[in-house]
């Protein structure tokens, strides 16, 4: 195996090893950090950086140990080293900045102590324009998708004035690129701040460079060379894809030294119209040359490193990634609107493409009932920091998404382990972004990683004010509302009533079906117990309280003498068997019962990360076509019942059979993420 | 956490405790009606051949997190219900056991089960889902719940 480690103790030290390593890992070059050199107190980001390259594996006799920063190992580093190798010889590469001969001693003697072996001491050749580094600068660049539009990355602008902020953004508008900015985490949170989320901006340790890098056609250079080796590794990898990288520094510090950069004028103000008419018109020449440059050929892998690659070439899979299945990652959200929705997406999908699923276990049941192969996700816990979970989900995600052709994600908060496992494969990726986030409801995180996407797919709401105002983003794409219909007949309707009647022992001739929500966001037992108490008093009434599967229950629900408390992966079903629904406003349980015309009673769920369905009620309410109310209208709700039972529930189907409804959206998202697969 | 000396108002005003106190008040011998065999065949999403659970063999090695003032012991409960579901009796006894066990040594219960539906999910016990296709990458998908929960015990 190859290890790799750092002499340093600090938390750059710590990055650039996992930079390192990802970067030899896009080489072939199967290198690992023992889980044990992992430091307790990272960020959660570098955590995720590090998370697919950590190993527990111990070190053995022939195994090759690359170790960073090696004029800092002291004596407590070499310590580490001999407890990591147990005696073992292992061989090793020192990377280092040595100022003296005997300091290069030094830290030979205390490796050669720790590993039993003398290691091999390397003193990378520098790269110009790049400052000297300690450490091997190579690229490793993954795949680019292909684009509409070149992005052009905008690396380090000055965004200090209200100026030179509006050049940048008259910049944006040119429609022959889009454009890009890449800066420091501050200076993102500042630009944020000041223009909001029309530019994206990245900050340097937002993504690996090796997962950075592919998202830009074109690069423009306002700042000097850096000597942070992410910043390097992104020029490295820029340099290798073929992405033309363009100086624009007044000094032109970056192209007097090497000739393979493009010197660009230095205003922004010129920047637009010298794209477009100089450089656009010949960008995939450019692209030939840099590809073939000096300067990436500066940038290969060093012999040392890749004498490191497996002799006995693994068996790997070079398959083409666009005929592997869809990944679909829907959250659990409040209940399993997200999972239903994407199970819809995936069904029309079936006679062109596999889909597979990565859900959380209350949706397990159902995805798997539908057919489709399901990797389980691990919750958030109260008792557990808000990231753990979703490292856990981003060591399973990553690996599935691998062999993926694309990455579908459907839910209000972009995790980082869904945005990081698509961006390091550079894999296509599609938000099915749902709407209607309620007012003042604060949406940073969404509105900051909808960057990430290849394409966001809007599923519509049925009434107009539902729908925020259109984005004209070109990858943004609206369809209709995607909402399963029922395809049953009077008869079949019929026939199941009775099936059902027997199942469940009830002989009320009218159905009321009460869904109430999975009681994440409220309690409802309260307004459950009083539409169980009501019923009592109706021998009209077969009243099914449907329950999901993981869903908690009240044992004072089971001894009503009209009322069964029944659960059902299929729930979806009764729904248009129902004289009488009783529900939440959620997405799909609002669009299943309007588009099967079953008279509703809608009692919203609101929390402050759900979104509004009150005003999803509202708006059936104000049209007839169903009744609103409130969790503590209960006295309302009871005469709502009867109401629903007799002439009103008769007149709610009428207004509903009535209502043109628009076109559902379900095949228009397969159609936009099939565009992916081959 | 209430601490070494327990007194009413303490027990009372845990949080934790209390979550255990309302999974027992949930304790009950009925169990919902599963109706999905009458409705699956109505459901046009529903296929004859379920998909299976997966688990990536390669998935990433997650090294244990650290304590921290959010962590309370817990205890993992791994159910024998590879071929079968336990029956809703089994289940309605060992949850209020394991309840009892959360409220008096003031730890936590996680379930680990190999079905969608445990059975402990109607109390409001956490359940997660052990998967893969094979012994090794069941193991490998139990050593990723004992990384993030890092459980004391394993019933």
């Amino acid at each position: 195996m190859i290890f790799c480690e750092t002499g340093g103790h600090d938390t750059t030290a710590f990055d650039n090893l996992v930079v390192f390593v990802s970067q030899l890992r896009g080489c072939g070059i199967p290198a690992v950090i023992s889980a044990k050199s992992l430091p307790d107190d990272l960020r959660p980001s570098h955590q995720f950086d590090a998370a697919a390259f950590l190993s527990n594996v111990a070190m053995n006799s022939g195994d090759t140990l690359v170790l960073l920063d090696g004029h800092k190992i002291d004596v407590d580093g070499a310590a580490k080293l001999r407890e990591l190798a147990k005696g073992a010889e292992i061989n090793c590469l020192i990377y280092g900045n040595f100022e003296t001969r005997q300091s290069e001693i030094t830290a030979s003697a205390r490796v050669a102590y720790a590993l039993n072996v003398q290691p091999k001491v390397i003193v990378p050749a520098g790269c110009d324009p790049l400052p000297p580094s300690n450490i091997a600068v190579f690229g490793a660049p993954l795949r680019q998708e292909k684009r509409v539009k070149p992005v052009v990355g905008l690396f380090a602008p000055d965004i200090s004035t209200s100026d030179a902020r509006a050049q940048l953004r008259t910049l944006a508008m040119s429609r022959a690129f889009d454009v890009e900015i890449i800066t420091t985490g501050s200076a993102k949170k500042d630009w944020i701040e000041a223009e909001g989320h029309d530019i994206p901006a990245w900050h340097l340790g937002e993504l690996l460079p090796r997962a950075l890098a592919p998202r830009f056609d074109l690069v423009t250079m306002f700042g000097p060379p850096h000597v942070w080796l992410r910043t390097q590794m992104l020029l490295a990898n820029l340099s290798l894809q073929g992405t033309p990288i363009i100086d624009t520094t007044p000094k032109q510090c970056w192209s007097s030294v090497c000739p393979d950069i493009v010197t660009g004028p230095s205003r922004v103000a010129d920047l637009s119209a010298w794209l477009e008419k100089v450089i656009l018109p010949k960008l995939s020449e450019l692209r030939t040359a840099t590809r073939e440059s000096d300067l990436a050929k500066a940038f290969a892998i060093p012999e040392d490193l890749r004498e490191l690659r497996p002799t006995v070439a693994k068996a790997r899979k070079v398959s083409d990634q666009s005929s592997g299945p869809v990944l679909f990652m829907p959250t659990n959200g409040v209940g399993l609107g997200h999972a239903k929705r994407c199970s819809l997406i995936a069904d029309a999908m079936r006679d062109q493409a596999t889909s597979r699923f990565a859900a959380f276990p209350s949706c397990t049941g159902m995805l798997t009932a539908s057919g489709f192969a399901t990797m389980p996700l691990v919750s958030r816990s109260e008792h557990r920091a808000p990231h753990e979970n979703d490292l856990v989900n981003f060591g399973r995600l990553s690996p599935l998404a691998k062999d993926s052709s694309a990455i579908v994600f459907d839910g209000g908060y972009v995790f980082d382990s869904v945005m990081r496992a698509a961006a390091d494969q550079a894999l296509p990726s599609i938000w099915i972004r749902r709407g209607l986030w309620q007012a003042g409801q604060n949406n940073q995180v969404a509105l900051d990683r909808q960057k990430t996407f290849s394409r966001i797919v809007v599923p519509t709401e049925a009434f107009d004010e539902l729908n925020g105002r259109r984005e004209t983003a070109q990858n943004v794409h609206y369809v209709g509302p995607i909402v399963q219909e029922s395809r049953q007949s009077a008869s079949q309707t019929a026939k199941l009533r009775k099936k059902l009647a027997a199942k469940v022992g009830l002989t009320g001739k009218k159905l009321v079906v009460t869904m109430l929500g999975g009681g994440v966001a409220a309690d409802r037992r309260a307004q459950i117990n009083a539409i169980c108490a009501h019923m009592e008093t109706r021998s009209d009434v077969a009243h099914l309280l449907v329950v999901w599967p993981t869903a908690t229950t009240d044992p004072g629900w089971f001894h009503y003498r009209n009322t069964r408390v029944v659960q059902s992966v299929h729930a979806s079903v009764l729904i248009p068997i129902a004289d009488l629904f009783i529900s939440a406003i959620g997405y799909n349980s609002f669009h299943e019962a309007i588009y099967a015309h079953t008279p509703t009673i809608f009692v919203p769920q609101m929390a402050g990360f759900m979104d509004d369905q009150r005003a999803r009620g509202l708006a059936a309410a104000d049209r007839e076509l169903a009744l609103l109310i409130e969790p503590w209208e209960m006295l309302s709700l009871t005469k709502s019942i009867d109401d629903c039972l007799g002439d009103r529930g008769v007149q709610l189907r009428e207004n509903l059979r009535k209502m043109n409804l628009p076109e559902t959206g379900t095949k228009a998202a397969a159609g936009h993420i099939l565009e992916y697969v081959a | 956490m209430i601490g070494p000396a327990r007194t009413d108002a303490a027990f009372l005003a845990d949080r934790q405790t209390q979550h255990w106190a309302e999974i027992m008040t949930r304790a009950s011998v009925v169990a919902p009606l599963n109706i999905d065999d009458l409705l699956s065949s109505e459901n046009a999403l529903a296929q004859h051949d379920p998909g299976i659970v997966i688990f990536p063999h390669d998935a990433f090695y997650q090294k244990p997190q650290v304590e921290n003032a959010l962590r309370r012991p817990s205890i993992a409960v791994l159910l024998p219900d590879q071929n079968e579901r336990l029956p809703a009796e089994d289940v309605q006894v060992l949850a209020t056991r394991y309840a009892a066990l959360a409220i008096e040594k003031e730890c936590d219960i996680v379930v680990l089960t190999y079905q969608h539906n445990a059975g402990f999910e109607r109390f409001g016990f956490r359940v997660e889902r052990i998967a893969g296709a094979t012994r090794q990458e069941q193991e490998h998908c139990l050593e990723h719940l004992r990384a993030f929960w890092g459980f004391e015990v394993v019933i």
